[in-house]
């Protein structure tokens, strides 16, 4: 890691303890507090498709350009690119378009209505898009915001950015934005990464078919800011999942052995994939779509991590931690706080950045959850809002954690 | 799309004021409060909802609040008649949690200058958060006057741990379709907040203070 804790922690984040919370529960709520008629923080709740534009910002573009390896100049390609019919032939498909400043990328995210009309005892709330996810995507794509180098700053050798993101829901915006950075790191050195997607069960589905329409188009982009002439097919992305319903049984009599055999199936399956469409060995990043129920935590992740950096032999390599865990909007009910500390505990590594975006609601469960976090020896820091992007200013407030 | 109709609330309405001004007319002005009860709703699952709304009248025309000012703010305040303490009265309270308690149960909503709004919670500690009465930020540059009418006619729609709420909407005092107008943005703006919008709603009823109460749905 080249990011150290100590890089990051500047004078735009502010270190909350047990006795600055309250105080910082009562300036949050007078000073950032939504606005008048704000609704429960859906975008929609009728739409079953709902177009979602994620902008980036010229400055990203430049960025992304400059760390093309390729000989012509970064700007002269870009424009000569741009400019060409062939490019706007191949991109109409994409739904791209190119205003003035910065690139727009549209992503079509389809909605479980009937799931959230639903009477399930399940949770309903990863249904529908929550406001929070895509301006918090939007933010950390933008150059020069707190954490933006955590993505796309340089990475020693050999070490890919891991990212998991709980409570995902089914958008998968969260996932087709940064996945940018995956892609970026691929393209310019062929470091492979990992997007791990998660969520309860019956969510999955959905958000795998979400990812497998969207994240194609931010593959391209990538391949094409980094001037490479052929872009890695889509098919190198792997969204796996695995169906945990139908292995509960096994998993209770016969335990880790059963899961570690399918995750090195999964493994095994797609390091087959991916060679048979890459260019190179590398398969490109993986980008994948697992369980992970708070209420459950430790099972999910033992095989979360198996999934990942266990080899095929069935030893594992390097039991390592992910590089940043993703979360919006994960904080809403008193009864979930537990748990959600929980996991992120249980993800939180020596070297983990945790990045939470919320949106305000209760202020009792906003405070519950800071307050739990920090007597589970994890330390919190408040991105000042005059840092976050104009319409995260009322209403939301971005988190980071890390282990203390 | 709506659930309860205006013709409906009318009628509804309608009975209640009749009730208070002929049936038994009381020596105050009676505040008419919707009550929510709601079903379908996961209380360890789903989001706990905030919000508020600004309705077109004020609801509660006595409705008590403070300013917490700097020195200009201070005299706005009480050029218009309106309760207003300085950082020094703050600081007089000493952080005794019996005064501060007091104050904030006294007033039902508190008004403070930007500038001083971070000082606010080191001079009086928790008790106004816990309260759930977070002040509303006022500058120089605001008119002091319209920023309490403001406060006064906002309601706010907060879920605690039970199933029930109720938010006081209008007053006796009201014509028919005034009040008829606040309760149908009132009941609106709390669907809003529901995930699954009017399948969340058991019941609506409306109640002036003294009186029975009606069901609106």
């Amino acid at each position: 890691m080249t990011i150290t804790f100590e890089a990051l922690l500047d004078d735009r984040l502010e270190q909350l303890t047990l006795d600055n919370t309250s105080e910082h529960i009562f300036t949050l709520f007078s000073q950032q507090k939504p606005p008048d008629n704000q609704n429960l923080g859906y975008i929609s709740r009728t739409a079953n498709t709902l177009p979602i534009v994620i902008r980036l910002h010229a400055s990203l573009i430049s960025e992304l350009a400059s760390k093309s390896v390729q000989q012509p100049t970064a700007q002269e390609h870009h424009t000569s690119l741009l400019s060409t019919k062939k490019h706007r032939r191949a991109y109409r498909h994409r739904q791209l378009c190119i205003p003035s400043e910065g690139v727009s990328v549209e992503f079509e995210i389809n909605q479980s209505l009937e799931l959230l009309n639903s009477q399930q005892e399940n949770s309903t709330t990863g249904a529908v898009l929550w406001q929070i996810t895509p301006l918090f995507a939007e933010w950390l794509l933008t150059p020069g915001t707190v954490f933006h180098n955590l993505l796309f700053g340089k990475r020693e050798s050999g070490s890919g950015l891991d990212v998991i993101e709980i409570g995902a829901g089914t958008s998968g915006i969260l996932a087709c934005a940064l996945s940018l950075a995956l892609f970026a790191h691929y393209e310019n050195d062929l470091k492979t990464g990992s997007y791990i997607a998660t969520d309860q069960s019956h969510i999955l589905l959905m958000l795998k078919k979400n990812m497998g329409s969207n994240i194609p188009t931010i593959q391209q982009m990538a391949a094409h800011l980094m001037h490479r002439a052929k872009a890695t097919p889509y098919n190198s992305v792997t969204i796996a999942t695995h169906d945990k319903n139908s292995q509960d049984d096994t998993r209770e009599c016969k335990g880790h052995s059963n899961m570690r055999r399918k995750a090195n199936q999964d493994l095994h399956a797609h390091k087959s994939r991916g060679s048979h469409s890459s260019e190179s060995e590398r398969s490109g990043p993986r980008i994948e779509v697992l369980e992970l129920d708070w209420e459950h935590a430790k099972t999910d992740i033992n095989y979360i991590h198996d999934c990942l950096w266990t080899s095929q032999d069935d030893a594992i390599v390097a039991k390592k931690d992910f590089d940043m865990v993703v979360a919006c909007d994960t904080v809403y009910n008193d009864f979930l706080i537990a748990p959600f500390v929980n996991t992120l505990k249980l993800l939180a590594g020596e070297n983990t950045h945790i990045l939470l975006g919320m949106q305000l609601r209760s202020h009792d469960v906003h405070e519950t959850f800071l307050r739990e976090a920090q007597s589970n020896s994890l330390h919190v820091w408040h991105v000042l809002p005059e840092h976050l992007s104009e319409p995260m200013q009322s209403g939301f407030a971005v988190y980071y954690l890390r282990r203390s | 799309m709506s659930k309860i109709t205006v013709a409906g609330v009318r009628g509804s309405v309608s009975e209640l004021l009749d009730y208070s001004e002929n049936t038994k007319k009381r020596n105050f002005l009676e505040t008419v409060e919707l009550q929510v009860g709601l079903k379908n709703y996961d209380t360890q699952r789903d989001k706990r909802f905030s919000g508020t709304v600004k309705l077109p009248q004020v609801p509660r025309p006595n409705m008590t609040i403070c300013v917490f000012g700097d020195a200009h703010d201070v005299d706005r305040a009480k050029h218009i008649g309106i309760d207003a303490m300085s950082v020094d009265d703050l600081k007089k309270l000493n952080k005794n949690k019996k005064l501060i308690k007091k104050l904030a149960k006294k007033y039902n909503a508190f008004i403070a200058s930007e500038v001083l709004i971070k000082q606010v919670p080191r001079l009086l500690g928790p008790q106004l958060s816990k309260a759930g009465k977070f002040p509303t930020p006022v500058s120089h540059a605001d008119d002091l006057y319209g920023k309490i009418t403001e406060v006064r006619s906002t309601i706010k729609f907060q879920l605690k741990k039970v199933l029930c709420l109720a938010v006081a909407v209008g007053n006796v005092g009201m014509d028919e379709d005034q009040l008829v107008t606040q309760i149908m943005i009132a009941s609106n703006f709390l669907v809003s907040l529901l995930k699954k919008h009017w399948q969340n709603v058991g019941s609506l009823v409306i109640k002036s203070t003294m009186g029975p109460s009606f069901r609106i749905y």
